[in-house]
C-alpha cells in the first residue's frame, strides 16, 4: 500500500513509533526512524534492511529547530521526497500536578508535544507542498480529551496538540495534505511501563475500567495510524481517532 | 489474497445505493458476506448485490420498508437464515423529512425517530443477543472482534440544521446510543462506533454535485476543506477498516468522515 512512497516516523525507535517504521515497511515503504537516540534507531533500520527494506536512522530531537530542519532536509536528500510523516515523539512531562510541576518540566512536555509537532509539520509541509499533497499522521493522546491524576502539563499539551491537527488540517486540505492524529488509550509501551507505579493507576485497575478489559498493543495503535496514512483514508482530514478500547466513553 | 473480512457475515440497512452501496461493496471485497435490506424497485437491489457477489462471496437484497413495525425482526431473522449469522451490523438506512419544526407533522417526527433511532436499537438488541448467545463462555473477550455495529450517524449531530431538526436530533441520539453500547458490549468483545457523514453524493445530492454552476454546490464546496462530496466508495473504505481486527482496539467513538467539514 506504501509501495516507494517515502514515509518519516519521529519517535521511530519504540513503542508506537518503531511498531509504525516496521508496518511501513511492510507495505513497501522508505523509512526513516528518527529519534534522539541513534543507537536504538539503528536497530530498528537494521531489522527493516534484514527484511528486504530501505531504511534509514536520523538522530534528532524534535524540540530543537535546526534539528527538525536538518532532519526533514535528511529525508528528502536521501528519498528525495517526504510523502508521509508520522509525527509520534512525545513526552509524558514530570507526572505532577500543576502546583508541582517545575517550569523546567513543563517547558520540556511543551517543547516536545507542542512545539516539537509544530516545528516537524513547519518544515515537512512545504516540501509536501512542492510535491502536490501529502498525509501527515500526529500522535495525541487520550488525554487530549479527558485526563488522569498528575498529568497536568501533558494533558494540557495534548489538548494543544489536537487543536495543532485540526488547524494543519484546515490550511492544508486545499492542497492535498491531509492531517489527522490517533489518540491513544492505555497502551503498553515504555512511555506507559515507565509511569511511576506509586504516582499512577496500577494496570489492572486500568483494565477494568477499559470497556474491552486490555491494554492495547503498540501494533494497534500503529495499524491505526498507518491507516490514516493511507489511500484509505482520502476523505479522512482533521480527525483525532481515538483509539481507547472504549476508556472515553466510561466516566462514571 | 485472503481479504480483511473473509468469513464475516455483514448486515446493512438502506443497501441498495449511496453510503450503504459503497459499505456493501467495500466489505464484499474484503471477502464478508452481505445481506441488505432496501426501498428500491427490486432490480435495482439486485443490481447492487451483484456488484458485492462480483468480489466472490455471498451478497442478498431484500425488498422491505424498515419503518413497518414488524420489520427489523423480519430483516434479521433474514439475514441469519439466508447467511447463516451477522457479525457486522451497519444501520445506514435513513428518512429525511425535509421540513422545519414549524412545518413538520407529529407523525413526520415520529417516523423520523422510528427510522433513524428506534430500527438501529432494535437491530442492534437482536445482534447483540445472537452475538452473545452464539459465542462460548467468555464474557471477556479479549480481541474485540466477536462483532462490530458500524451506526451511520451525521454531522448533523453535532451541527445544528434547522431544515431538519427530527434528523438532527435522532441523529445525535444514534451517536449516544453508540458510545453506550459500546461500554456494555466492550466485555462481549463487541465494538460499537458511529460515523458521521458530511456532506455527501447520494441520489438526492447527486444532481447539483454533478452541475458546477448550481449555486448550492457552489456553496457547500466552499465549507467542504478537502473540496468535494463524500464519495460511496470512501465510506466503504473507513467501514472495511472499522469493521477490520487492525481496528481491534477502536469503539465508542464518533468517527466523522466529511473531508474536514467538522473542523471548519
Amino acid at each position: 500500500m506504501f509501495k516507494d512512497k517515502a514515509v518519516l516516523v519521529t519517535g521511530g525507535n519504540s513503542g508506537i513509533g518503531a511498531a509504525a517504521a516496521r508496518i511501513f515497511a511492510r507495505q513497501g515503504a522508505r523509512v526513516a526512524v528518527a529519534a534522539r537516540r541513534l543507537v536504538a534507531s539503528q536497530a530498528v533500520v537494521e531489522e527493516m534492511r534484514a527484511a528486504g527494506g530501505e531504511a534509514i536512522a536520523i538522530a534528532a530531537d524534535v524540540a530543537e529547530m535546526d534539528q527538525v530542519q536538518a532532519m526533514v532536509e535528511q529525508v528528502v536528500q536521501t528519498f528525495g521526497r517526504i510523502d508521509v510523516a508520522f509525527n509520534n515523539a512525545g513526552h509524558t512531562g514530570d507526572n505532577t500536578t500543576l502546583v508541582d510541576c517545575t517550569p523546567e518540566a513543563w517547558d520540556t512536555c511543551f517543547n516536545v508535544n507542542v512545539r516539537g509537532l509544530w516545528l516537524c509539520m513547519k518544515y515537512e509541509i512545504p516540501h509536501m507542498l512542492g510535491q502536490g499533497g501529502g498525509a501527515i499522521v500526529n500522535t495525541s493522546s487520550g488525554l487530549a480529551e479527558f485526563s488522569s491524576p498528575r498529568m497536568a502539563a501533558y494533558t494540557a499539551a495534548k489538548h494543544a496538540a489536537n487543536g495543532l491537527t485540526i488547524s494543519a488540517a484546515l490550511d492544508y486540505a486545499p492542497h492535498n495534505i491531509r492531517v489527522n492524529s490517533i489518540m491513544p488509550g492505555a497502551t503498553l509501551t515504555p512511555m506507559l511501563q515507565g509511569l511511576d507505579p506509586k504516582k499512577h493507576v496500577p494496570l489492572d485497575d486500568m483494565r477494568s475500567k477499559i470497556p474491552l478489559r486490555r491494554i492495547a498493543s503498540p501494533e494497534e495503535m500503529a495499524e491505526a495510524a498507518v491507516w490514516l496514512a493511507s489511500d484509505q483514508a482520502s476523505y479522512v482530514t482533521g480527525v483525532n481517532l481515538m483509539v481507547d478500547g472504549g476508556l472515553k466513553v466510561k466516566r462514571w | 489474497m485472503a481479504g480483511k473480512l473473509a468469513g464475516r457475515s455483514a448486515l446493512i440497512t438502506g443497501g441498495s445505493h449511496g453510503i450503504g452501496r459503497g459499505i456493501g461493496e467495500a466489505l464484499a471485497a474484503e471477502g464478508a458476506d452481505v445481506f441488505f435490506c432496501h426501498l428500491e424497485p427490486e432490480a435495482d437491489g439486485e443490481v447492487a448485490a451483484q456488484a458485492m457477489r462480483a468480489h466472490g462471496v455471498r451478497a442478498t437484497a431484500l425488498r422491505l420498508d424498515i419503518s413497518d413495525p414488524a420489520a427489523p425482526d423480519r430483516l434479521f431473522a433474514a439475514a441469519v437464515a439466508a447467511h447463516g449469522k451477522v457479525d457486522i451490523l451497519v444501520n445506514n438506512a435513513a428518512y429525511i423529512p425535509p421540513k422545519t419544526f414549524l412545518q413538520m407533522t407529529d407523525a413526520d417526527f415520529e417516523k423520523s425517530m422510528r427510522v433513524l433511532l428506534h430500527v438501529p436499537y432494535l437491530l442492534c438488541r437482536r445482534f447483540a443477543d445472537a452475538v452473545i448467545a452464539s459465542r462460548p463462555a467468555q464474557p471477556e473477550d479479549t480481541l474485540g472482534n466477536a462483532g462490530v455495529i458500524l451506526n451511520i450517524a451525521s454531522a448533523s449531530a453535532r451541527n445544528a440544521r434547522a431544515d431538519r431538526p427530527a434528523y438532527s436530533a435522532a441523529k445525535a441520539g444514534l451517536v449516544m446510543l453508540s458510545k453506550a453500547l459500546a461500554w456494555e458490549l466492550g466485555p462481549h468483545g463487541i465494538r460499537v462506533i458511529s460515523i458521521s457523514p458530511g456532506v455527501t453524493r447520494t441520489k438526492a445530492t447527486a444532481p447539483f454535485f454533478d452541475d458546477p454552476a448550481d449555486e448550492r454546490w457552489r456553496r457547500m464546496r466552499a465549507i467542504i476543506p478537502l473540496g468535494r462530496p463524500g464519495e460511496p466508495a470512501d465510506f466503504g473504505h473507513v467501514a472495511a477498516f472499522l469493521a477490520s481486527p487492525e481496528a481491534a482496539y477502536i469503539t465508542g467513538l464518533d468517527f466523522a468522515l466529511d473531508g474536514g467539514f467538522s473542523v471548519y
